[in-house]
């Protein structure tokens, strides 16, 4: 197989600091590469010079063997190269067929023409997607397949999926490996960027792995195993199995006092006469697929969503009927939600790392009158800095230039700032890596020991497996299972949420 | 749309919701798995001194007893009327007889007849003797009798009491207006422990005063645990169908009005499930098979409670089970016994019960 993309003796610099360097990187035509690393290694910046975001410091990238130096996506676009990005870059307030042709329209555009096409292209690609459907009402999973088939359509022959299957549910998962062999089987060649190993080893051809800006492996994934990739990845032998169960607490935790009740809670035609307990001292996960709900109904209980206001149901908050009207309210009663997408609802990009957590400190501030000092926000953020071990140049530094491990700890700091009795992380590992994980989870752990309700949304079953006291299982708008831990298997899980 | 937003002025919840059976009150079978020991017609109290278990049904007491691991029953007293409770003390046994209130058995007189007042006296529904001998009794309703208990839900009854009696036979009231208080744990007179089904909640005399607040079915009798917890039993489940016939006044009293009490809609201790109450099954019912999660008029409940009141186990018959109106539990020696008064039966927990 002859290369068709090759870095060599790459190296891209931030104000002087090396997001990868020297870095010898080859893609062959007609296979797929998954590119693998902690996050912060430096894979999303490689492949972001790819796709014309960024120029290289120094080094040579070659496509086909021709010098190339990307200045824009729509350059790399005209080599043949489209990026699928982790969080997706459609316009909201277009149709699916207006985003697929985005860039394409005639002087007289005929919207019936298009969506005629955009049909054929997504059935196509067996993708379930409206294409009168405007993207704002789209579900993560959909925006991921309109922003594949947009690249498909423009002809790539090399694609780059950033983290394509984070919030895909595993039927469509199943489609979406297939139709990575398609592209591959048609010549296209992919670079696969995920912390899903599994994923990677089953997916991939090749396997390369960056660590803080450096490739440290690049083999055939058949050579690769999961521990060895783990080890690669973060330099050190990981000691145990993170997804696990439990390594040091074999048994639930048992149920203290009934912190929240939501009783047949509505809202839309999203949740529909859901009912559910949260207990202190415990972790309730909740398991659903795409569109279940789950995240709507913890948004309700935070004030953030606001349920019908005729037969919306009623939720008590230690035994107390409460209905917020905005997520202050829930804040002021001890509720945290952690948002599932950092980057559009739990961080300002531009603030600095201080700033953002000792905004969540101000939420609760009874006191709208006091003095604010950048010392007293930097003082206080301190402390959280220090206990998540959010690593950043320094506290001033922009949320944007951090990790998305760091940047997750930066939201979860936020929210804890506000001492509150119930947390609701919502997929709190996602586009994370491997080593926050485990941080991630021990911190976790530790709310939930020191006599905390835990409610921890999340699409990844061993994650769910290993966190959780309890399983709370949502279908269609509602809970409609739930699972001791001892009871509870993948299979089983997935079950009760497909059926 | 007017009684809503006049509920919402009142700064009531507008919705009709009951609260979810999950966590430690997670549904499960093992109600319909437990030992059935015994069938006796509208088996109800249960009551034991220590050496001997008595429980009612209709209008006998029976003792119960043990012979190895089987169970019998013998007459111990036949009654006037139906006996709506059982409670025992050293060498007494006192039974609530409706119509004719509280009679006491000590070994030297026979049954000795304590008169309530007439408005008292049909509806005692459970009662616990003090350490000091006193008898506390609970007294669901003024107006019903202990077997009229729908009628006195649906009118939204309050008028409840808990008394003392002591063996003088002089009675004081030691709380009112109640909402059907139906079970009792008294360590004295001023330290007891009772619940109060029309409003789904148990509560203590003293210290912290509710106990466990917003029950998802309607509270029964209370039996002491050997661990210093306590047994609660439910007898019927609330539903989003019978918060709404109790929350519309005019609807109510119209089909309290005209149509037959068997009829009404609201909880029932047993399901029969028939063609004339199509939202029996909740409407899935499929291929003739009640689905367990159906929104049935019946349930199975036994909860126990750890001292703090926190429950920590439980045991269900669900819709499609039988072992349902579950009114008396007990701890008796190293079992722990249920009446199932909607099936007629006596239970036996499984041994992990005691654990």
């Amino acid at each position: 197989m002859t290369d068709i993309v090759s870095f060599q003796n790459a190296t891209k610099e931030f104000r002087g600091n090396p997001a990868f360097k020297n870095v010898d990187f080859t893609l062959r035509k007609g296979e797929i590469h998954a590119l693998l690393g902690e996050n912060g290694a430096g894979k999303s910046t490689l492949t972001k010079v790819l796709a014309g975001l960024y120029p290289l410091t120094s080094g040579t990238l070659l496509i086909e063997g021709v010098p190339h130096n990307l200045s824009s996506p729509a350059e790399a676009l005209k080599a043949g190269i489209a990026m699928v990005f982790q969080e997706t870059n459609l316009v909201a307030s277009m149709t699916v067929a207006q985003n697929i042709f985005l860039g394409e329209e005639r002087f007289f555009n005929r919207l019936r023409g298009i969506n005629i096409l955009a049909q054929q292209h997504l059935q196509r690609l067996s993708f379930h997607v409206e294409p009168t459907a405007l993207v704002s009402t789209l579900g993560a999973a959909k925006k991921q397949m309109v922003e594949i088939a947009r690249a498909v359509h423009h002809h790539a022959r090399i694609f780059i999926f950033d983290e394509p299957t984070a919030t895909l549910t595993p039927e469509e998962k199943h489609h979406f490996f297939e139709l990575m062999r398609r592209l591959k089987a048609d010549g296209g060649s992919i670079i696969f960027i995920s912390h899903a190993l599994e994923e990677a080893l089953a997916i991939a051809d090749r396997i390369s792995i960056l660590r803080d800006g450096v490739l440290v492996a690049t083999d055939a994934a058949a050579k690769f195993t999961r521990q060895t990739i783990v080890q690669a990845m973060v330099g050190r032998q990981l000691t145990g199995e993170l997804y696990g169960r439990a390594r040091h607490r074999p048994e639930a935790r048992p149920a203290g006092e009934l912190i929240l009740s939501m009783r047949n809670v509505s809202m839309g035609k999203v949740v529909r006469n859901s009912s559910l307990s949260v207990f202190a001292g415990q972790i309730s996960g909740i398991f659903g697929l795409v569109g279940a709900g789950r995240t709507e109904m913890m948004k309700v209980a935070a004030g953030v969503l606001k349920r019908d206001f005729f037969n919306g149901g009623s939720i008590r908050f230690r035994g107390k009927p409460v209905r917020f009207r905005v997520p202050r309210d829930g804040v002021k009663h001890g509720i945290a939600y952690i948002t599932e997408d950092r980057k559009l609802d739990g961080l300002f990009d531009s603030m600095g790392v201080a700033q953002n957590i000792y905004l969540g400190a101000l939420m609760k501030q009874a006191n709208p009158m006091s003095v604010i000092t950048m010392r007293d926000a930097r003082q206080q953020a301190a402390k959280w800095i220090e206990s998540l071990n959010v690593r950043a140049i320094s506290d001033t530094a922009s949320v944007i230039e951090l990790s998305g491990g760091n940047q997750q700890k930066v939201v979860i700091a936020k929210s804890l700032i506000q001492t509150p009795s119930l947390i609701i992380f919502d997929e709190p590992t996602r586009g994370v890596d491997v080593g926050a994980i485990a941080e991630i989870h021990q911190m976790i752990e530790k709310l939930a020991d020191a006599g905390a309700a835990v409610v921890v949304i999340s699409s990844y079953l061993p994650e769910i497996l290993s966190l959780s006291d309890r399983i709370l299982i949502a279908r269609q708008g509602r809970i409609v299972e739930e699972m001791t831990i001892d009871e509870a298997t993948e299979e089983k899980i997935m079950y009760a949420a497909v059926h | 749309m007017l009684q809503a937003i006049s509920r919402w002025l009142r700064g009531e919840e507008s919705g009709i919701s009951v609260p979810p059976m999950d966590g430690v009150l997670k549904p499960n079978n093992k109600l319909e798995s437990a030992e059935r020991l015994l069938v006796l017609p509208a088996v109800d109290n249960l009551a034991t001194d220590g050496t001997s278990a008595y429980c009612s049904s209709g209008k006998v007491l029976y003792r119960l007893k043990r012979e190895g691991d089987l169970f019998g029953a013998e007459p111990a007293g036949e009654f006037e009327g139906p006996v709506t409770c059982i409670a025992t003390g050293p060498g007494r046994i006192a039974v609530g007889v409706q119509g004719k209130g509280i009679l006491v058995f000590d070994g030297r007189d026979g049954w000795r007849q304590h008169d309530l007042p007439s408005p008292l006296s049909s509806c005692a529904t459970a009662a616990d003797f003090c350490p000091d001998g006193k008898l506390i009794v609970c007294v669901g309703s003024q107006r019903n009798a202990a077997s009229d208990w729908k009628r006195d839900l649906l009118e939204n009854g309050h008028t409840g009491s808990i008394l003392s009696i002591d063996e003088s036979g002089r009675i004081e009231t030691l709380r009112g207006a109640l909402a059907f208080p139906y079970g009792i744990i008294a360590h004295g007179v001023d330290d007891f422990v009772y619940s109060e089904s029309w409003r789904y909640r148990l509560t203590e005399s003293r210290g912290s005063g509710v106990v466990l607040a917003d029950l998802p079915a309607y509270p029964a009798r209370l039996a002491r645990a050997a661990d210093g917890g306590l047994w609660l039993s439910l007898f019927a489940p609330r539903r989003q169908l019978f918060e709404m016939v109790l929350r519309e006044h005019d609807y109510r009293r119209e089909m309290m009005s005209t149509i037959p009490p068997s009829d009404w809609i609201g909880p029932e201790l047993n399901s029969e499930g028939g063609p004339d109450q199509p939202l029996q099954a909740g409407s899935v019912r499929q291929m003739g098979i009640i689905k367990p999660w159906a929104p049935s008029r019946s349930y199975g409940l036994v909860v126990k409670c750890n001292p703090s009141g926190h429950p920590v186990a439980s045991w269900h018959s669900r819709a499609d089970g039988t072992m349902h109106g579950i009114t008396s539990v007990l701890e008796f020696g190293d079992d722990v016994l249920v009446t199932a008064k909607g099936a007629n039966t006596l239970l036996r927990l499984p041994r992990e019960a005691e654990a």
